[in-house]
Parts: C-alpha cells; sequence; structure tokens
C-alpha cells in the first residue's frame, strides 16, 4: 500500500482476508527467483470452438444443396455452380465453386489429380466418406488421420500449413477440425454416424478466407430439414405491445396476448395465450390465477436503477444479474451471463421452463425480460425468443407522455423466477 | 484472434472484468501485487462459490524483503531489479 490508508483501502483490505478465508482467492508467493510474468487465465466451462474467423451466415441469397442422400446438406451462395462427382473413397460428393471455372478447378485437383492452384476464384468439394472405408472405431478418432491424407492428397508441392489442425464446431452442432493453409481450408465435420470431408480451395486464400469458413459453417449433418434458412425474426405477423401508459414496448407474435400491468405493478407478462397468465403467476401471483408454467411466454419488469445504486451513466449489470440469477427458485443457469447488443446482459436458464432472462439498460431504469419456452419447445423457438428480448423498448418505440412514474416498485416474490 | 490491450483505447481491466463475469476460475501470475489493483477485480470475484474449482489463484513472483527494501533504502546508488535472464534460467533447469 502506497500512501496513506483510506477507507476504501480499509474495505478492500477486509474484503480480501474474507475472500481468502472464503476460499475465493489462494495467493502464492514465488521466492525462488524473481518472476516478474503477467499471466490472466480464465477458464470458461463451456467448451469453445477454436476462434476461426467465420461469417456463420454468408450475406446475400443462398441455396440450400441436400444431397441425394440427405446425409449432408450446405448453403451455396448466389450465382455459384455446383456439380456433383465421384470420387474414391467418398460417396456422395458434391463439387462447387464461384465459377464454372473453379468447379472445374476443383475436379481437376481431385477428379484428374492435376496440378492444385491453376483456377481462379473459390472451388470446394464436400463429400462423405464412404462408410465402407471407415474401420469400426468412434468416428472422432478418425478425424486427424482424415486431415493428414487429404493435405498428403493435394498434388501441390507448394501447400503449406498456415494454422495447424484444431477442433472446431461447424456450425455449433457438428464437431470436427479445421486446417488452414496457403492453399485454402481442409474441415473434416462428423456427426455421430457420419465423417464428411470439405476442402475448399481459392486462389487468394486471404480476400475469400472469410467466404470460404463461411461456406463450412453451412455444412449440416445430417441436412437440414425442409431446406429453409432458419428463421432469425420474429414472424412477419408480429405485433408492436405497448404499455398503457408507454413506458415500455416489445414486439411479440400476432397470436400472442401481453398482460399490461406496467402502469400500476411495473409488470407486463406476454405469451401465447395462456402462456402469459402462468408467467404472470410466477412473478406476482395476486395478480393471475394458479396456473402451471405452459407455452412459451416471458415477463418484462422494470426497476429504477436507482434501487440497486447503479450509475446510469455506465451501468454495470454484472452484479444485478448475478443476484437474479442467486434469486432463481426451481432454475438452474444452463448459460452464464453474456453481453446483447453492448450493456445488456443475457443468461439461458432452465427449470420448468427453458430460456433467455436478460436484464436490459434504458436510461436510469433497468428492464428484467425473461423469454421462455418448455424444456421441449425452447431450441425451436430459440430465435424467436431471442428476438423478443431484443425488441424490448423503454419508453414505449412510439413516444407517449411517458416520464415514468413514482410508483412502488415491486418486491421480490417468493414464488418462481424471483426478480431482482 | 488477440486482442491487444494498449490501455488506452482498449482497456485490460474491462476485458479481464467481463471475462470474470462468465467464469468461475481464474489463474493470474504477477510481478507485484497491490492493494489498489485487486480492489478493481475484488467485486467480480466475490460472486464465485470458492474453494477448489471455484477460486481464483494468485501466484505473486516478485517479491521484496524487508531486509531488500532497507538495503534499497540506504544504498547510495538505486539498485535495480534484477529480472531473469537466459543464462540463469538455464542454470535453474
Amino acid at each position: 500500500m502506497i500512501g496513506a490508508p483510506t477507507n476504501d483501502d480499509e474495505q478492500c483490505l477486509r474484503a480480501l482476508a474474507r475472500q481468502l478465508r472464503e476460499g475465493k482467492l489462494v495467493v502464492k508467493l514465488f521466492l525462488r527467483y524473481l518472476l516478474h510474468a503477467k499471466r490472466y487465465l480464465l477458464q470458461q466451462p463451456q467448451i469453445y470452438s477454436a476462434p476461426i474467423p467465420v461469417n456463420p451466415q454468408p450475406s446475400g441469397d443462398q441455396t440450400v444443396v441436400n444431397n441425394k442422400s440427405g446425409v449432408f446438406s450446405f448453403r451455396l451462395p448466389e450465382g455459384w455452380s455446383q456439380q456433383a462427382i465421384t470420387l474414391p473413397m467418398f460417396g456422395d460428393t458434391v463439387a462447387f465453386g464461384s465459377s464454372d471455372h473453379a468447379v472445374q478447378g476443383i475436379i481437376d485437383v481431385f477428379v484428374n489429380s492435376t496440378q492444385a492452384g491453376n483456377f481462379h476464384g473459390v472451388g470446394e468439394f464436400i463429400g462423405a466418406v464412404d462408410a465402407k472405408q471407415l474401420a469400426r472405431e468412434p468416428l472422432d478418432g478418425l478425424v486427424s488421420p482424415m486431415t493428414t491424407q487429404i493435405l498428403a492428397n493435394i498434388r501441390n508441392e507448394s501447400v503449406q500449413v498456415i494454422d495447424q489442425p484444431q477442433a472446431h464446431t461447424f456450425g455449433g452442432q457438428n464437431s470436427g477440425q479445421i486446417t488452414f493453409t496457403n492453399l485454402g481450408y481442409i474441415a473434416v465435420p462428423h456427426s455421430e454416424k457420419q465423417l464428411l470431408v470439405g476442402v475448399v480451395l481459392s486462389n487468394d486464400t486471404n480476400a475469400d478466407k472469410e467466404v470460404m469458413a463461411g461456406i463450412l459453417e453451412t455444412i449440416h449433418i445430417p441436412s437440414e430439414s425442409g431446406g429453409t434458412i432458419p428463421a432469425t425474426a420474429v414472424p412477419a405477423a408480429s405485433q408492436t405491445v405497448r404499455s398503457s401508459d408507454q413506458r415500455v414496448s416489445l414486439i411479440i407474435p400476432g397470436d400472442w396476448v401481453a398482460l399490461d400491468h406496467i402502469a400500476d405493478q411495473t409488470i407486463l407478462a406476454h405469451g401465447d395465450s395462456a402462456a402469459a397468465q402462468t408467467r404472470l403467476y410466477s412473478a406476482k401471483p395476486g395478480l393471475a390465477p394458479q396456473t402451471a408454467i405452459s407455452g412459451n411466454g416471458g415477463l418484462i419488469i422494470l426497476y429504477p436503477m436507482s434501487q440497486f445504486d447503479i450509475d446510469p451513466q455506465n451501468p454495470d449489470l454484472s452484479v444485478l444479474m448475478r443476484r437474479a440469477l442467486g434469486n432463481l427458485q426451481g432454475y438452474t443457469v444452463e448459460q452464464t451471463a453474456q453481453t446483447l447488443d453492448g450493456k445488456a446482459l443475457v443468461a439461458v436458464i432452465v427449470g420448468t421452463e427453458r430460456g433467455y432472462l436478460a436484464l436490459l439498460p434504458f436510461g436510469d431504469q433497468i428492464v428484467y425480460v425473461t423469454a421462455m419456452g418448455t424444456q421441449a419447445s425452447f431450441s425451436a423457438n430459440q430465435a424467436m425468443l431471442l428476438d423478443i428480448v431484443k425488441s424490448v423498448h423503454v419508453p414505449a418505440v412510439i413516444a407517449g407522455n411517458g416520464l415514468g412514474g413514482l410508483e412502488a416498485t415491486p418486491v421480490a416474490t417468493s414464488a418462481g423466477l424471483g426478480g431482482l | 484472434m488477440p486482442r491487444i490491450f494498449d490501455n488506452i483505447s482498449e482497456q485490460l481491466q474491462t476485458a479481464l472484468i467481463q471475462t470474470l463475469h462468465t467464469t468461475q476460475r481464474a489463474d493470474f501470475c504477477v510481478g507485484y501485487f497491490n492493494l489498489c489493483g485487486w480492489g478493481l477485480l475484488q467485486s467480480s470475484i466475490d460472486p464465485w462459490q470458492g474453494g477448489v474449482e471455484h477460486q481464483c489463484r494468485l501466484l505473486i513472483g516478485t517479491h521484496h524483503s524487508p531486509q531488500e527494501d532497507i538495503r534499497t533504502l540506504f544504498s547510495l546508488v538505486g539498485k535495480l531489479d534484477n529480472p531473469i535472464d537466459n543464462q540463469q534460467l538455464v542454470r535453474l533447469r
């Protein structure tokens, strides 16, 4: 400590002592020699895949290409060409590229076994490894040997590995391995039953890196159903709901209902018919009849920042999020809080229902938002529920005379979510 | 992708605190430990439950013994830190 100790120093020292006693902090002193290192190693519970820069959904129209047998699908950017090819060792295989010329280039390299690197544009082939060629062992054990084999098969002495093979999760669902070379990517994703090889080459790997990685991210094993790109927006028939006092608005599907008690209780429940009521009951038993959680829906509760000593200029909601997650009864945290559009925080919780719990700062208000499905329905409605969270706005999007109210804020309830 | 913290536009503290909120376990190795530095991170560690898998382990590498401090205080020439060099590293191995 340098200088005269202050009250803050004392608080800090006491907290330090307490953290040492509680086992939250363990300090060791290294005395063998002077070690002036700075290393901050943080371990996260989730397993993140390798930080390869990817563009998961390349812009522009894309066609979902399902191969004949439905083993895999990928998305073909608009204007690209494709052609089914036959390769030894592979079952269904598709060659495609940014031009017919690029497709031919791929065929030259892999079917006709001529030199790589003589084509312009981006070309790729994706093939399902013939099941008969696979030894009877778990597929993840075959990923590395396959990468090595593909590297050896590219008949070009100038092929150089730039990023060594590393584990990667393709499109957030199929695990495997990805290697970046001076000619392009070699990807070996697999499902439980199927091993795929994707090789994407370009004459300008640096410029096309994102495009190439983006296509690899669209690989699905098995095929994406229906051939449509999953909806990321609220379905067209959505409605903007505003509270009667215009303090808050949100966008929900057209057939949902909103139970607005913002003016008197600073709470609003939304959901597909009965679901709204069940959510309202879970937070404010006085406002709705007792019902068990069902359907998709959630809550919006407004709190003034002053209630939690949060600085509106620089709202740090993380402590509050811990508190909100701590207040949960009968829920567990499935995904810890992540930032959403800057300062907001969103976590995924699971209990009798499963979904998003978010804290959003607006001016001097904090909005506590939930958007939940049931255990079974959440994954199907995930994007829609997150869009509802993102659509919440204070004051309501069309400005009213919302000066905010002075009424009492809700107290934490013992039922369900528990609020803040 | 590596992020480079220059503490001008990219602040290490901000990133560190953000990351601390998403984790329950951290291993820090630092040269010096100063209370005001810990004060910045303290509240982010507090919500952790403590114990082996949920704690922050801190290794402090640069220690000045009281004797050294006295020696430095009374020395005529300021004594420089003596960081480890390659030769010493080989010897220690």
